[in-house]
């Protein structure tokens, strides 16, 4: 039998790391995807980034020794002198372990993220904008850096961007605020409207010469650049295999919705039937979609049993026994449907959503509903 | 806001898998685990009276063991001192491990190569008899 000479490095190499490449992690090598470890700052968690997927790096540490050794010859082979234990042959071929590891790098699929916290809002008031740019010692990200620095591939990036109301204004990154977002949006269904556009093929272009048709081109100021458009119609819609715009009605209709409870039912409550009116007139005039009420879940609660008020799950505290106090203070009863979005980010363990509630609150079954409430 | 590449470079033929139980790597990388510490001293002994330390490289080496892999089974025996013969084993891991090297110099990490087996060592030292 052929016998290997071992031998290991006194100070072992300590720049290596191991990496638990998973069936994913591996086509997207034999893909010849690029790999990029990516942190927001030196404090956060690492992620690796293929072109369109992201992975949480965890380290796993192990009892174990674990030596990587690669083939060598040593240079004083011949007078080494070992004595070799009976049977067993001189040795043929001779490893050096370079590198110990006590540790392994796991990866596990996540979604990527972008942190828009320190980034500008633009209002549509360029000179403000400009303004508070110049007073503010905030940092000014151009898109390209940001989506560099950003804990996700490139491909999400794309995806998330407009989503997040992710604009440019002057090479700065910037959010668009939700008002603005309401005005372009607005204008832009009209425009498309009287230009006979076609919602489910939308081109960029067109959609930006009709949202401009009657801008006129004065000295006034306009606020609705290519980047505007571009944001408003890719939150709003998919993109096509003819790479044309497809407008998705659930989500404008939904955003509507949320800008209806927000103007309507901020400060006191409404009557569901009453909401529904106000709500479908504050689309532009002509404009077809339904009014999917369970779509506007996590944005109101029923103070009183039936009607509604607007209410921002920003406002809630983190911890889960405070948050279950805090929604059943609001509403002594709640139809699980209508909590689930106050308290999905909470199930952190994905545990069934049914049995997360009966942690912290009590579930009544009636009839197809089912309601939770305080124990 | 750290972001480093990973390169590849290296490695576009590891991918095509022969199917063939390789302890070592085509770049020539062995992985051998051992339940429990080996240890070493940090500077080599002034009496080496057995020539187990040496210098590869200008870095100080030192002669562990022997290490007898069974052609076409998977056992495998490593000799460690005299007194010492662990019994092992090559398997093949669930998932294939990547070999990065950080370079702190010029912020960049390679990934050197692709191990799909190791040989473990489980239990405990036997004697030679």
């Amino acid at each position: 039998m052929p016998t290997t000479g071992l031998y290991s490095q006194l100070h072992t190499d300590e720049d290596y790391k191991l990496l638990v490449l998973n069936s994913e992690l591996l086509a997207a090598l034999e893909a010849g995807s690029k790999l990029e470890f990516k942190a927001s700052s030196p404090e956060d968690s690492v992620v690796l980034c293929s072109k369109n997927k992201t992975w949480l790096l965890r380290q796993k540490n192990h009892s174990n020794t674990a030596l990587v050794m690669r083939e060598f010859i040593p240079e004083d082979v011949s007078d080494s002198g070992i004595r070799l234990p009976p049977g067993v042959e001189e040795p043929s071929m001779y490893h050096l372990a370079y590198t110990k590891q006590s540790k392994e790098l796991e990866a596990r699929l996540t979604k990527g993220d972008i942190d828009i916290s320190m980034l500008p809002i633009y209002t549509g008031d360029y000179q403000d904008f400009k303004e508070t740019l110049q007073r503010s010692n905030a940092v000014r990200w151009t898109l390209k850096a940001l989506q560099k620095y950003s804990p996700c591939s490139d491909e999400e990036f794309a995806r998330k961007w407009p989503i997040v109301g992710g604009c440019v204004v002057d090479d700065v990154a910037c959010i668009l605020s939700q008002d603005f977002i309401s005005r372009v949006l607005h204008i832009l269904l009209m425009s498309c409207m009287a230009e006979s556009l076609d919602f489910e093929a939308l081109d960029m272009s067109q959609v930006f010469a009709a949202v401009n048709k009657d801008m006129g081109e004065g000295e006034e100021f306009n606020p609705f650049t290519l980047d505007v458009v571009r944001t408003v119609v890719g939150k709003f819609s998919k993109v096509t295999d003819e790479g044309k715009y497809a407008i998705q009605r659930k989500a404008v209709s939904q955003w509507y919705g949320v800008e209806a409870l927000k103007k309507y039912a901020s400060r006191v409550m409404i009557s569901q039937e009453e909401f529904m009116i106000k709500w479908k007139s504050s689309f532009p005039p002509y404009f077809t979609c339904d009014l999917d009420f369970a779509a506007l879940r996590g944005c109101f609660y029923r103070p009183l049993g039936r009607s509604i008020q607007y209410f921002s799950k920003q406002t809630l505290p983190d911890d889960p026994k405070e948050r279950f106090a805090y929604l059943f203070k609001l509403q002594s009863s709640w139809e699980l449907e209508e909590m689930i979005p106050y308290i999905e980010q909470l199930n952190t363990k994905g545990v069934k959503i049914d049995n997360f509630v009966m942690k912290y609150a009590r579930r009544k079954r009636q009839g197809k509903r089912t309601l939770v409430s305080a124990r | 806001m750290p972001i480093v590449e990973v390169s590849v470079s290296k490695l576009k033929s590891l991918f095509d898998i022969d199917g063939s139980v390789a302890v070592t790597t085509p770049l020539g990388n062995t992985l051998l685990e051992i339940q429990g510490e080996l240890e070493f001293p940090t500077v080599p002994p002034v009496n080496d009276v057995d020539n187990k330390f040496s210098i590869y490289n200008n870095k100080n080496i030192v002669r562990f063991g022997l290490l007898q892999v069974e052609p076409g089974s998977k056992k495998a025996t490593m000799l460690v001192g005299e007194k010492q013969r662990l019994l092992g084993s090559v398997v093949k891991l669930d998932s294939p491990l990547g070999l990065l090297k950080f370079d702190h110099s010029t912020g960049t990490v390679d990934l050197q190569d692709v191990i799909r087996y190791k040989i473990i060592f489980k239990d405990r030292p036997l004697p030679i008899m």
